[in-house]
C-alpha cells in the first residue's frame, strides 16, 4: 500500500508564561492510502494537537510531517494554503460552516477558494443528497440540526477529492443516533477509497476504525491490529 | 457564485446596520459641521457682495469686516465724487445689534440710496427707509424672529417701527437711516465707510488707486475680495474653522475605523475556517475588504441622507445659520468613509491572516 502520511519524532510545545509545556513528545506515525484511522485519548492529551500539524493548521515545534513523501513543515505559507486546498479535508468538533452561507453555498464557496472549477454544481447536489440534505440546499447551517450540519461540514471536507481527510471529535457535540450516521458516512467513503484520519475520545466510535491508535503522555501506542 | 462578503452582511443585520450607521454619523458629523461654520460665512460674505458697489473706501487701518466705529467725515462723499470714474459714493454707519439673542450688523444709510446698497432685491412687505425711527429688515430674520411690518420693537433706548422687509440677500438684516443712528451714537456728521460705484468695471482698480493717492489715510477696497477678506481677517474663526474641519475629519474617521475594526475582529474565526480551507490571504483580505466597502458605501450614502436632514433641521431651529454641502466636501466625505472603512478593516484583517488557522480557530 502506498503510505499517504508520515510523522516522524513529531513535538508540539505550548509557551504557557514562561513555562514550555510539552504536548506532543515525538510521534511516529505512518498511515496508508485508504486507511480509515482513529487516535483516542482523554480530552487534553494532545488529540487535536495532533491532527492540526498533520492538516498543516499549525507548525510542529521539532519534527516532521509529509504528505505523499513532501515534507510539509518547511512550507512558505502559500504553499501551506495550496496543501490545505488540495490533499486536506478538514472535519471539526464545532463544525465551522460559515453561517451566513446556505448549505450549497458552505460548498460552493470552496471554487471561490480554489479558483480552479474543481467543484461543479452537479458534484455537490450529488454529494449533499448523499450526507442526507438534498431537500435542504437552501437552510442556513442554524436551520440544521448538528446532525445534519456535522453531515453538511463532511461534505465539504470531501467535495474537493482531498487525499486524507481529518477528523477532529466529528460526533463529539451529536447524540449517538446522529454519531452513528456520520460514522457510517465515514465508513463508507472509507469503503470508496478515502483515507480518514479520526480522533477521538470516544471508545464507541473508534471502533469504526480500521486500526486505533491511543495517545498517552504524548506518544501514541497501537492498540488494536486488524 | 457563493458570495461570502455580501451574505455576511445580510446574515449580520444588527452589526452591518450599526455599522452603517456609524459611518453615515461619521460622515453627516463632518458634512454638517463644517458645512455650517463655512456656509454661515459664506452666506455674510455673499449677502455684503451683492451690494451694487465696487468699492468700500474706509480708514487705512480700519477694518471693513470686524470694525464698527465712525472715523469718516461726511464731507468726504463730495470729494469722492469728484474722483474720476466714480458714479456714486454713499456713506455707511455699520453698527451691532443683538436681536434674537445674536448679534447682528446693521447699517445705517442714505435712504435715498436705500435699492443700490439692497443690491436692488425687492421690499416684500411695507416701503423703503424714509427718515426717524424705523427699521427694514431682511426676510429671514422677520420670518426668524415672526417680525411683521408696522410693528414696534424698542433697540438702543429707542422705538422703532418696522416699515418694511426686504428680500432675503440684501448685506445686513437690519437697515436705519443714517441720521437715525447717527444721532443715537453721537456721530452727527459722521460715517464708517463709503460704498462706491465706479462708472465701468474696468476703471475700478484706477480709481481705488487714485483715492489712495488723493486722500492719504483712506482705503479702498474691492468688494468683490470680501469673502477672502471676512474668512482671513477672523484669525480666530479661520482656526474655529480649521479646528472643526479637523476635529470632524480625525472623529468621523476614528467612528468609521471602530466601526469595521470591530466588524472584522468579530470575524477572526470564520477567518480561521476559510485559512483551514486553504484560502490564500490574499483572497481573505479581498473578502473583507469587499464587506468593508459594502458597509463603507452604505454608510456614506446615508450620511449624505443623514447631513441633509441636519441641514434641514439646523436651519428649521437656526433659521440665521446657513449649511453648505458642497460638491468638494461631498467627495471628500466619501473618501474619508471610503478610507477609514477600509483601512479599519485592513488592519485586524492582517493580524487575522497572519494568525496560524488554528490560533483564529479557537478565537471566540
Ligand atoms: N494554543 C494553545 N496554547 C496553549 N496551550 C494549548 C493550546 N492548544 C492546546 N493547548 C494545550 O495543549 C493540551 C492538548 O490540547 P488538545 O490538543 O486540544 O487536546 P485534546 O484535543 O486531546 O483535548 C491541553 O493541555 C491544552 O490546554
Ligand atoms: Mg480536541
Amino acid at each position: 500500500m502506498k503510505q499517504i502520511i508520515e510523522a516522524v519524532d513529531l513535538r508540539k510545545s505550548y509557551v504557557k508564561g514562561r513555562e514550555e509545556v510539552p504536548v506532543l513528545k515525538g510521534i511516529n506515525l505512518t498511515v496508508e492510502e485508504g486507511e480509515f484511522m482513529a487516535v483516542v485519548g482523554p480530552s487534553g492529551s494532545g488529540k487535536s494537537t495532533l491532527l492540526y500539524l498533520l492538516g498543516a493548521l499549525a507548525r510542529p515545534t521539532a519534527g516532521k510531517v509529509t504528505i505523499e513523501g513532501k515534507d510539509i513543515t518547511s512550507l512558505s505559507e502559500r504553499e501551506l494554503a495550496q496543501l490545505r486546498r488540495q490533499k486536506i479535508g478538514f472535519v471539526f468538533q464545532r463544525f465551522n460552516l460559515f453561517g451566513a452561507l446556505s448549505a450549497y453555498d458552505n460548498l460552493e464557496i470552496l471554487s471561490d477558494i480554489s479558483r480552479d472549477g474543481t467543484v461543479n454544481r452537479e458534484e455537490i447536489k450529488e454529494l449533499l443528497a448523499k450526507v442526507g440534505l438534498r431537500e435542504k440546499l437552501k437552510f442556513k447551517p442554524r436551520e440544521l440540526s448538528m446532525g445534519e450540519e456535522q453531515r453538511l461540514a463532511i461534505a465539504r471536507a470531501v467535495v474537493r477529492r482531498p487525499a486524507i481527510i481529518l477528523a477532529d471529535e466529528p460526533t463529539g457535540n451529536l447524540d449517538w443516533d446522529n454519531a452513528q450516521i456520520v460514522l457510517e458516512l465515514f465508513q463508507s467513503l472509507n469503503e470508496a477509497g478515502q483515507t480518514i484520519i479520526m480522533v477521538t475520545h470516544n471508545p464507541q466510535a473508534a471502533a469504526y476504525a480500521s486500526r486505533v491508535l491511543r495517545l498517552t503522555d504524548g506518544r501514541l501506542f497501537g492498540q488494536k491490529e486488524d | 457564485m457563493a458570495n461570502l462578503a455580501r451574505s455576511n452582511i445580510f446574515h449580520r443585520k444588527a452589526r452591518s446596520a450599526i455599522s452603517i450607521l456609524a459611518v453615515g454619523v461619521g460622515v453627516m458629523l463632518f458634512l454638517v459641521l463644517v458645512g455650517m461654520s463655512e456656509g454661515s460665512l459664506r452666506e455674510v460674505a455673499e449677502r455684503m457682495m451683492n451690494v451694487d458697489a465696487d468699492l468700500m473706501v474706509h480708514s487705512a487701518g480700519w477694518s471693513p469686516v470686524i470694525d464698527q466705529s465712525t472715523p469718516l467725515d461726511m464731507r468726504y462723499k463730495e470729494r469722492l465724487q469728484g474722483v474720476p470714474g466714480v458714479d456714486v459714493a454713499t456713506p455707511v454707519v455699520i453698527w451691532r445689534l443683538v436681536i434674537l439673542r445674536q448679534g447682528q450688523n446693521i447699517f445705517g444709510i442714505d435712504p435715498e440710496y436705500f435699492s443700490r446698497v439692497a443690491g436692488y432685491r425687492k421690499i416684500v412687505a411695507g416701503r423703503e427707509l424714509k427718515s426717524g425711527f424705523e427699521m427694514v429688515l431682511d426676510k429671514r430674520l422677520s420670518d426668524a424672529g415672526g417680525f411683521e411690518v408696522g410693528q414696534i420693537i424698542e433697540r438702543m433706548g429707542h422705538p422703532f417701527r418696522i416699515v418694511g422687509i426686504a428680500e432675503t440677500g440684501v448685506p445686513v438684516r437690519i437697515f436705519i437711516p443714517i441720521q437715525t443712528l447717527q444721532e443715537i451714537l453721537h456721530a452727527e456728521g459722521r460715517a464708517s465707510f463709503f460704498f462706491i460705484k465706479c462708472t465701468s468695471a474696468q476703471v475700478i482698480p484706477e480709481v481705488a488707486a487714485e483715492i489712495e493717492e488723493r486722500f492719504k489715510g483712506l482705503a479702498a477696497f474691492p468688494l468683490g475680495n470680501y469673502y477672502q477678506a471676512l474668512s482671513g481677517s477672523f484669525w480666530g474663526l479661520r482656526v474655529f474653522i480649521r479646528s472643526v474641519t479637523a476635529v470632524a475629519l480625525v472623529i468621523s474617521f476614528l467612528v468609521i475605523l471602530l466601526a469595521t475594526y470591530t466588524s472584522v475582529l468579530e470575524r477572526t474565526r470564520e477567518i480561521g475556517i476559510l485559512k483551514a480551507l486553504g484560502a490564500t490571504r490574499a483572497f481573505i483580505l479581498r473578502e473583507i475588504i469587499a464587506e468593508s466597502l459594502a458597509i463603507a458605501a452604505c454608510g456614506v450614502i446615508l450620511g449624505y441622507a443623514l447631513s441633509l436632514l441636519a441641514k434641514a433641521a439646523v436651519e428649521l431651529k437656526y433659521p440665521l445659520l446657513t449649511v453648505d454641502i458642497t460638491w468638494t466636501r461631498i467627495f471628500l466625505a466619501a473618501g474619508l468613509g471610503v478610507i477609514g472603512g477600509v483601512l479599519g478593516a485592513i488592519y485586524p484583517g492582517m493580524l487575522a491572516v497572519r494568525k496560524d488557522p488554528v490560533v483564529a480557530l479557537s478565537y471566540e
